[in-house]
């Protein structure tokens, strides 16, 4: 029975109609302080994150739309301080200084609204509309200052594998929907050998649909735009997409994997194959980049890899499914923590290297020590170093993995990620090396403001914890995945 | 006390980071009283002969436990660390520049040693494996000889990629136990009551990949080539931490991990083992008669000397254990004092290379002395510390195996052909016309630096039995995992 709690809709309906709302706020006469309006857009979000707290803990569903279950209620979560974050990192950062306004505000709104609707969406078309929700308002982010060197270029990109993706998705939703005659999650099992079905199709489109989720997630082979997007865009918005929009898509992926667990054998070989292509492929190509965001990009592609690694193991008789799927999702918020302070420290240094051009970043390390050891802690977590959250997230999918018995990926994945600190470790060695220039006194951070400095160190500051904190209090925070 | 003698060095490490940013010299006494500090109470610990536990759920999905136990073999390859890093820093003191960062590097690496040696637990050893490696890998690249990044570099992507699949392993172990017996975990204690039965293909690739791991970093035979290269262009101060301390831990995971945990495949293993060991031996020490300079003969003479305690390991008899921990102590000596006169030589400008040296030791007679003194030492005379080491082993091997056990002895009678003409090459012989004539003997900070080690080879050489003491009882205890009848069918040849 469809039933009708409304404390799902209630964080949604927050962000949603508070995004309108900003909007009003920017055209009434008057008011014209963009300072004013971002306090609001923050107000909202701390609105919803209030909501979700206060909801009840059990699981509960809006109309077989959406669900507020345990685990996305902290993705919820995660999702909500993406999207401040993403808005102290935006407020007067270099590249977009003076063109924050109401509208940017209400698309990081959207974009959020999005990430909730997708995360929990308990049917396909919910996780539809959430996508493209999400992506449409990411697409303007991208495009934010339009004169900017490539955003334009980023932008089409991204709109058109968006489009893309959003098309086969879309096909693949019909063809379950034929198939089964359901577009909810937890009754297309269900129906699937009665009268009228075709299983077949039904495999074909989810198989079309995790072509669609890939894309999204910049999985190997659908990876190609990631890497121009991310150096096109600016800093808070390359943050926004790796952190907020990726984790809600694997989080609608995970909630998939387990509701048609009985299906998922079927497609275990595109599974490992993308697995294979994204660990291999992403690190060697991170390994010729001279672009820090670049770098980055490919990394997450081969990140995107190692979780989906989790999912190769799923089927409908395993008794570790649950296992694999805590697994997978104890990643993605390491990864979503641990690309948060890559890119707040790439955005704090835009003033300084505009390009994030790895050279540009010669002895960064050294003149802002707090800054060094920021990032440092952050590419280690990246590289899978003890004890930060990056390690527990591979010893966890590696652990689930080797449990199902896919010996041979893990070993392909491991000496990928062997290969991988290679350029994680070069990113060190830059930042820590002699600097070649001097730094302008004009763009010297440490001789800057308040107020440009401390959005931006005060969501390095506690990402890096939550990185440590992740590793090592991973025992507590499995608990709440 | 076990949180603090670990965590103690990282803590002081990050403050020196953070408040020495510009005051390299002020980085530099920090450090070392820290380090002294941090010897010192380690030292009082392995007097006090107790042995500290600390036990606690981590992570209880997952069977991790956050377990530690520091008993004699552990304080004394800490106590050894810890001196090392202190002869060390005496010998790089004005070579090496930037302390404010060098420092916190270094004391980083000592906190991983020291956790490393205390770990009770598969993943908190990985963690601490690991957290000693980084900063290693630092110290190698951004000091040492101009082009020593790219020998760095070599080295964390080997030892990187065999510790990658070292935890493969550690997890199928964490599996296959699991399987065996219906408790998962990664709890050394626990793991080791049952220890994995059955000589399948399961635990051999499991023991495979512990072997690669661990011996990448000893380095065990086939695996060393990573490590003349980087033996020879790392700065000598960082070397004596890499390949007298670090080296250790290789050895110490295979004492700890293989056998007590799967005594079968490892038994069927041994005799592999053994060979392995004196092959290693014999071409180490062939290989450093062939080098052209003082430190790839150092470098050489130090791999000779890890495969002869991977002799002993596989040899798995009290005397060879006893003398493979005496083994690792002295090793860890007097390779840092060769490479202590190695760093001193390169102070006064000289890296060493033959044709660049000879007659130094009319020049420079008390460097002279202690140069002769650890060459002795290395080459094994009786009465120090080295002597004591390879007799033990030597007499467990020849126990086990004479092929093996005689290979093994031969190399003693090579590392005198290497000493002797390494020695003849760089210190006797006629004035090389390129060495200029301004050298300065020993200061006082390099005496005291060199006392350190030459006292401790002599109390270890000479009263070997107190040393034994100290690590017989963790030895007996991974000995009475070893039931003897393992060995029935292999060793029929005895």
């Amino acid at each position: 029975m469809p039933s009708t709690d409304f404390y799902p809709v209630i964080a949604p309906a927050l962000t949603g109609i508070g995004g309108l709302l900003v909007l009003l706020i920017g055209v009434w006469p008057r008011l014209k302080d963009a300072a004013l309006v971002a306090f609001y857009a923050s107000i909202v979000l701390l609105l919803g994150a209030m909501a979700v707290l206060l909801a009840p803990h059990e699981a509960a569903g809006f109309e077989r739309f959406i669900s507020l279950d345990p685990v996305n209620r902290h993705g919820w979560l995660l999702f909500t301080a993406g999207g401040l974050a993403t808005l102290l990192l935006a407020w007067r950062d270099r590249q977009l200084l003076g063109e924050v306004d109401e509208q940017f505000c209400s698309l990081v709104l959207f974009a959020v609204t999005g990430t909730y609707l997708l995360s929990a969406a308990t049917n396909l078309l919910a996780a539809f509309i959430g996508m493209e929700l999400t992506a449409l308002s990411v697409m303007a982010m991208i495009a934010w200052q339009p004169q900017r060197k490539g955003a334009i270029e980023a932008a089409i990109k991204y709109a058109i594998t968006a489009t893309v993706s959003g098309s086969i998705m879309l096909f693949g939703i019909v063809l379950m929907y034929a198939g089964s005659g359901s577009l909810y999650l937890d009754a297309i099992p269900g129906n699937l050998g009665g009268e009228r079905t075709n299983e077949t199709l039904v495999i074909v489109g989810l198989a079309m649909v995790l072509v669609g989720i890939a894309f999204e997630l910049a999985v190997a082979p659908f990876h190609c735009w990631l890497a121009d997007v991310f150096q096109g865009s600016s800093s808070p918005v390359t943050a926004f997409i790796a952190s907020v929009g990726k984790i809600a898509m694997l989080l609608f992926l995970l909630n998939l994997a387990d509701q048609l667990s009985g299906l998922w054998p079927a497609i275990h070989g595109v599974i490992i194959g993308m697995v294979v292509l994204s660990v291999v492929w992403g690190n060697l190509a991170a390994l010729r980049q001279s672009n820090l965001k670049r770098m980055l990009a490919y990394s997450s592609v081969a990140h995107f890899g190692y979780v989906l690694l989790a999912l190769t193991a799923i089927s409908g008789d395993a008794d570790g499914n649950a296992d694999l799927l805590q697994a997978a999702a104890y990643y993605g918020l390491s990864y979503a923590v641990m690309n948060m302070v890559s890119f707040a420290v790439i955005g704090l240094l835009s003033g300084i290297n505009p390009s994030a051009d790895l050279e540009g970043y010669r002895g960064m390390g050294r003149r802002y020590p707090l800054l060094g050891v920021a990032l440092a802690i952050a590419v280690l977590s990246l590289a899978g170093i003890p004890p930060t959250a990056g390690f527990f997230g591979k010893l966890f999918v590696f652990t689930q993995a080797l449990n199902q018995g896919q010996l041979g990926l893990v070993i392909i994945a491991s000496l990928a990620a062997a290969s991988s600190l290679f350029y994680y470790l070069r990113i060190l060695v830059v930042f820590f090396s002699v600097p070649s220039n001097e730094v302008s006194e004009e763009a010297d951070i440490a001789l800057q403001g308040d107020a440009v400095v401390m959005g931006p160190t005060l969501v390095i500051s506690l990402s890096t914890a939550a990185v440590l904190l992740i590793g090592l209090c991973a025992g507590t925070v499995l608990t709440f995945i | 006390m076990l949180n603090l003698v670990i965590y103690f060095p990282l803590l002081a490490a990050a403050a020196i980071w953070l408040g020495c940013r510009e005051r390299g010299t002020l980085a530099r006494s920090l450090t070392l009283a820290v380090i002294c500090l941090e010897t010192l109470i380690l030292f009082g610990l392995a007097m006090g002969g107790n042995t500290l536990s600390l036990d606690a759920e981590w992570i209880a999905d997952y069977g991790i436990h956050y377990h530690l136990q520091l008993d004699g073999l552990g304080l004394a390859l800490s106590v050894l660390s810890g001196g090392l890093a202190v002869v060390a820093m005496l010998v790089g003191w004005e070579r090496i520049d930037r302390w404010q960062a060098f420092g916190p590097l270094l004391l980083a690496t000592l906190s991983g040693m020291v956790g490393l040696f205390a770990a009770y637990d598969l993943i908190l050893f990985y963690v601490f494996w690991e957290l000693m490696l980084i900063p290693m890998y630092f110290m190698l690249a951004m000091w040492g000889d101009p082009d020593s990044r790219r020998s760095a570099t070599q080295f964390m992507l080997v030892t990187v990629t065999a510790s990658l699949l070292m935890l493969v392993a550690i997890i199928l172990l964490f599996i296959a136990h699991g399987v065996q017996t219906g408790i998962y975990t990664f709890d050394y204690g626990i793991l080791k009551q049952t220890p994995l039965i059955g000589n399948t293909l399961l635990s051999k690739l499991i023991l495979a990949g512990l072997l690669l791991g661990f011996g990448v970093k000893v380095p065990v035979f086939p695996l060393h080539f990573w490590a003349p290269l980087a033996y020879r262009k790392g700065d000598p101060s960082v070397i004596i931490m890499l390949s007298g301390a670090m080296a250790n831990a290789g050895v110490y995971g295979l004492l700890r991990f293989t056998m007590p945990l799967m005594p079968e495949v490892t038994a069927a293993f041994a005799p592999w083992g053994m060979a392995i060991g004196a092959i290693g031996t014999l071409y180490g020490a062939a290989q450093a008669i062939r080098q052209e300079d003082l430190r790839g003969v150092i470098a050489w003479s130090s791999i000779s000397h890890m495969n002869i305690a991977i002799l002993a390991l596989f040899a798995w008899q009290a005397q060879a254990l006893h003398g493979m921990a005496l083994q690792l102590l002295a090793h860890g000596l007097s390779v840092a004092g060769l490479f202590a006169i190695a760093a001193l030589l390169l102070d006064r400008k000289r890296d060493g290379v033959y044709a660049n040296v000879g007659g130094l030791y009319a020049q420079m007679p008390k460097l002279g002395m202690c140069f002769l003194f650890f060459v002795v030492a290395t080459v094994g005379m009786p009465g120090l510390a080295n002597f004591a080491g390879e007799a033990l082993i030597l007499a467990g091997a020849i126990s086990r195996s004479i092929l093996w056990g005689s290979v093994g002895a031969v190399t003693i009678l090579l590392s005198v052909i290497y000493g002797v003409k390494v020695y003849g090459k760089v210190m006797l012989g006629p004035v090389n016309p390129r060495v200029p004539t301004e050298l300065w003997d020993l200061n006082s900070r390099e005496k005291a630096a060199l006392t350190v080690l030459i006292i401790a080879i002599l109390v270890i050489g000479l009263m070997p039995q107190l040393m034994i003491e100290t690590v017989h009882l963790p030895t007996a205890e991974l000995l009475a995992v070893n039931i003897d009848s393992l060995f029935g069918g292999v060793h029929a040849i005895d």
